[in-house]
């Protein structure tokens, strides 16, 4: 019975529009309420405790991390950086709009963050430059996926909080995928743009190349201090989010100077608004999760699975259908919290390490900001271009074909994922 | 003063308590590294004090999210619905809203006067004042609903006289 509540509940308060981290606190506070064995004061507790970790404290400082570095004036440093690089393709402004998103990935660990940063730039450009604008809009999104992919990644870190798995490894495991995911995008929309004829933006020259990347080196170094910081074991994922932040504030205020001092308010709290709409589903799926176990939920699912198929690569591909079907309609944060604990405990059966299958777990719901009705990434281009949703959609397809077969290299060839986690110190 | 302008003023107030926190729990964290790495000695109470201000960012940072109306949700079904129908399910997702804020008071308070003789490991502070929070953003969120509720009722009001 209290099954039925939790699932029933859950699926008619999502229909409803209620706010997706109270749709989950409700249904999980009627459960505890007709289970009866529990008082509610659980709610509270559970909540609190939820979000009461030092892990998570990475979260709103990662966030702090893009928001300052987008205000500091390094979106343009990148972008031109980025031009250097890749300008000369047919259709140069797409394979730039990728790999600013690559690179701006490695500075912020949220997907629309990283969509919205290159976008606001990108996408007016393009259109001005004669590229469709809804396939401006589908190319901004899909680079903007990858930015959960290369660290830092905030759904990672839930990942690590929920499972225990080193978040530097996890870190480390999404890196090589995230090149991949990058450079498969690249090559789709070359093809494309080369169809419909889109123009190169840009002549290669080495001498730019080293122009641009001067200019844009003290915004590269915040990668550079993330990943070196989490990769070479001297920082946790939060201590290096903290220095990143301070990194930040220094180049902002006294080296582009950018940012001014009053600057910092609206900064600062945009940044904790943005951190509490994922703190706060993490908040009240704790309760969920917790009354879930209770009934012993995620096991029952795990079993039907289980019923399905014993095959290791078999229960691989139905936990990526079913993550790809949660990523559509749930929220990152809110399929994380849900699933995680049903998918870990299938891991025995699945012959691979916990820090891949965090990998796997995020590539999927990263194709499911490219989906709608929740696709965020799309929404956000799409918000940027001025297109409808079910436009950016269509020609988001392509990519999301590209998309489906990086995530099936991610889920069989383990060295991708592996291979630098097992080099980062534990 | 009425609701909906109170309601405002103490959003104001929070959004300008997150700046704060925020701020203070990245410096915090960025003085705990600098003292581990730089200095060779541990702050002891950083990490505990960072962790409060986390759990205050969230709930406080959720009534502005809450306040603004962006909290992320699934309009999937409802953009398919007239304008009276949407505005029922609005009125009933407050309501639902409401219990579980008050939830969030009652039990908040209990839990809060549990633990009111525990003090914490590190900084000897009073249990009861990380979790006050629960009831105080559970009574913010509670306050924002009713106003938003308030005002369907004049909006229906309203419309009744004009038809």
């Amino acid at each position: 019975m209290t099954a039925e509540i939790l699932i029933i509940g859950l699926i008619i308060l999502f229909a409803i529009k209620a706010p997706i981290a109270i749709a989950i606190g409700v249904s999980a506070m009627v459960a505890i309420f007709f289970q009866g064995d529990f008082s509610l004061m659980m709610v509270v507790q559970r909540m609190y405790g939820g979000c009461d970790s030092f892990f998570l404290l990475a979260v709103p400082l990662f966030m702090f991390t893009g928001v300052l570095m987008e205000a500091g004036g390094i979106s343009r440093r990148i972008i031109d950086f980025a031009n250097s690089l890749v300008g000369w393709l047919p259709g140069g402004m797409a394979a730039v709009a990728i790999v600013s998103a690559m690179f701006f990935a490695g500075i912020s660990g949220a997907a629309a963050a990283d969509a919205a940063a290159v976008g606001s730039i990108l996408i007016p450009a393009m259109k001005k430059s004669g590229y469709d604008s809804d396939f401006a809009a589908a190319v901004q999104a899909s680079g903007g996926s990858i930015g959960v992919i290369i660290p830092p990644s905030i759904p990672m870190i839930i990942f690590g909080f929920l499972t225990g798995a080193s978040i530097g490894q996890l870190f480390a495991a999404g890196l090589l995928p995230g090149v991949l995911i990058g450079v498969s995008l690249i090559i789709v929309s070359t093809i494309i743009s080369r169809r419909r004829g889109y123009s190169t933006s840009t002549v290669f020259s080495l001498t730019e190349v080293w122009r641009t990347f001067k200019r844009a080196i003290l915004a590269l170094g915040a990668p550079i201090i993330i990943l070196g910081g989490i990769l070479f074991g001297i920082f946790t994922a939060t201590e290096s989010a903290a220095v990143a932040v301070v990194y930040a504030l220094f180049v902002g205020l006294f080296v582009y100077r950018k940012i001014k001092f009053k600057d910092l308010v609206p900064l600062f709290r945009e940044g904790a608004v943005t951190s509490a709409i994922v703190m706060f589903i993490i908040a009240t799926a704790s309760v969920f999760s917790w009354i879930a176990a209770i009934e012993d939920i995620p096991a029952r699912l795990a079993g039907t699975l289980l019923g399905l198929t014993h095959n290791p690569a078999g229960l691989l591909l139905l936990i990526n259908l079913v993550l790809l079907i949660a990523g559509t309609f749930v929220e990152t944060s809110a399929a994380l919290i849900l699933l995680v604990p049903m998918i870990a405990s299938l891991l025995p059966s699945l012959g691979i390490d916990m820090i891949q299958l965090g990998a796997i777990v995020v590539v999927n719901l990263a194709i499911g900001m490219l989906t709608p009705p929740m696709g965020i990434c799309l929404i956000v281009s799409g918000s940027i271009s001025g297109d409808s949703l079910g436009a950016v959609s269509r020609r988001v397809l392509p990519f999301l074909g590209v998309l489906l077969i990086d995530l099936l290299i991610i889920t069989f060839y383990s060295p991708l994922t592996m291979w630098l986690a097992k080099a980062v110190a534990k | 003063m009425d609701l909906k302008r109170l309601s405002m003023r103490i959003n104001q107030a929070v959004e300008y308590l997150l700046f704060t926190m925020g701020l203070g729990m990245a410096l915090l964290v960025a003085v705990q590294v600098f003292f581990r790495y730089a200095l060779n000695h541990s702050i002891f109470w950083s990490e505990e004090l960072a962790r409060f201000l986390l759990i205050w960012l969230t709930f406080l940072g959720a009534s502005v999210v809450y306040y603004r109306g962006v909290h992320a949700s699934v309009d999937f079904f409802y953009q398919r619905l007239g304008v009276s129908s949407r505005k029922f399910l609005d009125i009933v997702v407050y309501l639902l809203s409401l219990a579980f804020f008050v939830v969030m008071i009652v039990y908040g308070w209990q839990f809060a006067s549990f633990v009111r003789l525990q003090v914490s490991p590190a900084l000897y502070l009073p249990k009861w004042i990380p979790h006050s929070i629960i009831p105080l953003s559970g009574a913010i969120l509670a306050l924002h609903t009713l106003a938003f509720l308030w005002q369907e009722i004049k909006d229906l009001a309203s419309e009744g006289e004009a038809s």
